[in-house]
């Protein structure tokens, strides 16, 4: 249960974090194609519009699994719980508290599997992709204290950026000093810039697993 | 207008409710979700609880027992049921809201007089009534049909099944079902010529100038079919195009324009009742699917015609979703409504949330 008779999704809020999970699952061992799966991944393009179409797309939802990665924002426990809501509309009982594991849960009438991960790691009481990213630095890279530094100067400079973005600009910052300067995330991960196994990148890995039976 | 249908025991459907139904209406599911049967709900439900209707639907889809005896095939109606189960006390219903009658087809024992089914050997084995129950009463009232215990029909004369004769006065708005079928009997020349004797000819030339601007005329040709074997659904029918010395078959057009006059034909036919496509995209290409639409809205809207369609192509909805975008008034005219016998209720997507669920690559099927 469920055995799949439709192609499996999983929704992401940005074409950086579909490409990013693509590398980082084939690092994993794990072959992913946009389009023709094992997993279809689609861009909600826009972590609003995630939000927004989620409980739709569990409502037509049958015969399948289906995932979403969201950010936490500024609110891990307000995320959670907007999703238990629309989950237990359609029969998925989930915990009160966000899973470290990220959340798997099945609506057996409909034969379908649900899973969710709040990014960065389903614990930390708000952030997002980056955060999830900025584990995946290696320990010892000099550059990365560097950029850490380099943005905060560009904020005291009159940086345009808001506040809740400044671990973008380091990760991009840190991005433009690499091989090659300035790839999207996916590249990275797939140039070895980044590394794969950070404690969250192993649990989002066996979440991925565990939800699509790979 | 049909705003509502609730069935119980039908075919599929143990107990389901389509809510919410607007002029036109595209029915979305997987395979064997029971969108056809809706269909045929609908049209039973419509046509005032005509035998004829539910015997159509036997037939088209090849419902067949044979009888032990006589070694022949039978419509099994059987298979109407919930459960395919035909014992006596079984039953399903139809309702609609709106005034629509409510439907009971109900199936019990025999109790008629014996010389009626001396002549059959099936009925002597215990046989089966069913007996159609609300709808428009008509003087073959009650309408009881004599089954086998195996739900077989038994047609023989004095309780066979007939079609619904209503006094002109009384008769329900018209019904069209267009299937996927090239074969359907007749249809586009039968139709054709009705619409010719009641002068609605260029109702149907408009609505396909719709999806071909270039069509002049759409005429009929006697031709006298028994000196030369031609296919009888295509016959006669000639279209003109602006610009061209000569009118072309149209069964030299191509499976997308004979649809298309199909579509054309049915809606001008279904005038102010009801008009049930099943797999409404068939034949055609997906650039063609919004201008269809087009065509199936506007002339639906403007002669006050229902319609359901089923459909299991995305360019289908895609097709419908660009019309609301590109007409926002005809948004609250159409709807989607997914259907999944497991939640008892169907899926329903306004224009508005149509168009939201394909820009957001929702996957309604």
């Amino acid at each position: 249960m469920p055995v799949s008779t439709s192609v499996s999704e999983l929704h992401v809020e940005g074409k950086d974090d579909l490409h990013l999970f693509i590398h980082l699952l084939g690092r994993h061992g794990i072959t992913l194609h946009e389009t023709h799966g094992p997993v279809v991944l689609k861009d909600a393009k826009g972590n609003r519009r995630l939000l927004d179409m989620l409980p739709r797309v569990l409502t037509v939802s049958f015969d399948r699994v289906v995932g979403f990665v969201l950010d936490a924002e500024d609110s891990l426990s307000g995320r959670w719980e907007t999703i238990r809501s629309h989950l237990s509309k359609i029969g998925v009982d989930a915990p009160i508290e966000p899973t470290r594991e990220g959340f798997i849960g099945e609506a057996p009438s409909r034969r379908l599997r649900v899973g969710v991960w709040i990014a960065p790691d389903n614990v930390a009481a708000g952030g997002a992709l980056e955060d999830f990213l900025r584990g995946l630095v290696p320990g010892d890279d000099r550059l990365i204290s560097l950029a850490h530094q380099a943005t905060s100067d560009a904020i005291r400079a009159g940086a345009a950026f808001v506040s809740t973005d400044e671990l973008k600009a380091v990760l991009h910052c840190w991005l433009a000093w690499q091989k090659e300067p300035g790839v999207p995330f996916g590249t990275a991960m797939k140039a070895l810039y980044f590394k794969h196994d950070s404690d969250a990148a192993a649990r989002f890995v066996q979440w991925f697993r565990d939800l699509y039976k790979i | 207008m049909l705003n509502t249908l609730t069935i119980q025991n039908y075919r599929g459907f143990q107990a389901f409710a389509l809510e919410g139904a607007t002029h036109v209406n595209l029915l979305v599911g997987r395979n064997n979700s029971g969108k056809t049967a809706l269909l045929e709900a609908v049209h039973f439900l419509a046509s005032g609880g005509d035998p004829a209707v539910l015997q159509a639907s036997t037939k088209r889809r090849a419902e067949v027992a044979v009888s032990t005896v006589e070694g022949r095939g039978l419509p099994d109606m059987s298979h109407l049921f919930f459960g395919h189960e035909c014992v006596p006390g079984v039953s399903f219903t139809l309702s609609g809201a709106n005034g629509t009658p409510s439907l009971k087809v109900i199936v019990g024992e025999y109790t008629g007089p014996a010389g009626v089914v001396s002549s059959i050997e099936d009925a002597r084995n215990g046989g089966l009534m069913m007996s159609i129950e609300g709808g428009v009463a008509t003087p073959y009232d009650p309408r009881a049909f004599l089954l086998s215990k195996e739900g077989a029909l038994l047609g023989v004369a004095k309780i066979g099944m007939r079609p619904h004769r209503f006094d002109p006065e009384d008769a329900p708005a018209p019904v069209v079902f267009v299937s996927p079928e090239k074969t359907e009997p007749l249809s586009v020349a039968h139709m054709w010529s009705q619409a010719l004797a009641e002068k609605r000819e260029v109702e149907v030339r408009d609505a396909v100038r719709i999806l071909d601007p270039s069509v002049e005329d759409i005429v009929f040709q006697t031709i006298d079919s028994t000196s030369f074997q031609v296919s009888l659904e295509r016959s006669g029918i000639l279209v003109g195009f602006v610009g061209s010395r000569r009118r072309v078959p149209l069964g030299s057009m191509g499976d997308g324009m004979r649809r298309l006059l199909v579509l054309a034909v049915s809606l001008v036919r279904a005038s102010g009742g009801l008009l049930l496509i099943d797999e409404i995209d068939t034949g055609l290409h997906y650039s063609i699917m919004p201008k269809m639409w087009e065509m199936v809205v506007q002339t639906a809207m403007k002669s006050n015609t229902q319609v359901f369609a089923t459909t299991h192509s995305a360019d289908c909805i895609r097709g419908l979703a660009a019309l609301c975008w590109n007409v926002p008034d005809l948004q609250e005219c159409v709807c989607v409504h997914k259907i999944e016998p497991r939640v008892g209720k169907s899926i329903r997507f306004t224009g508005g949330e149509i168009l939201l669920a394909v820009e957001q690559d929702i996957e309604m099927r």
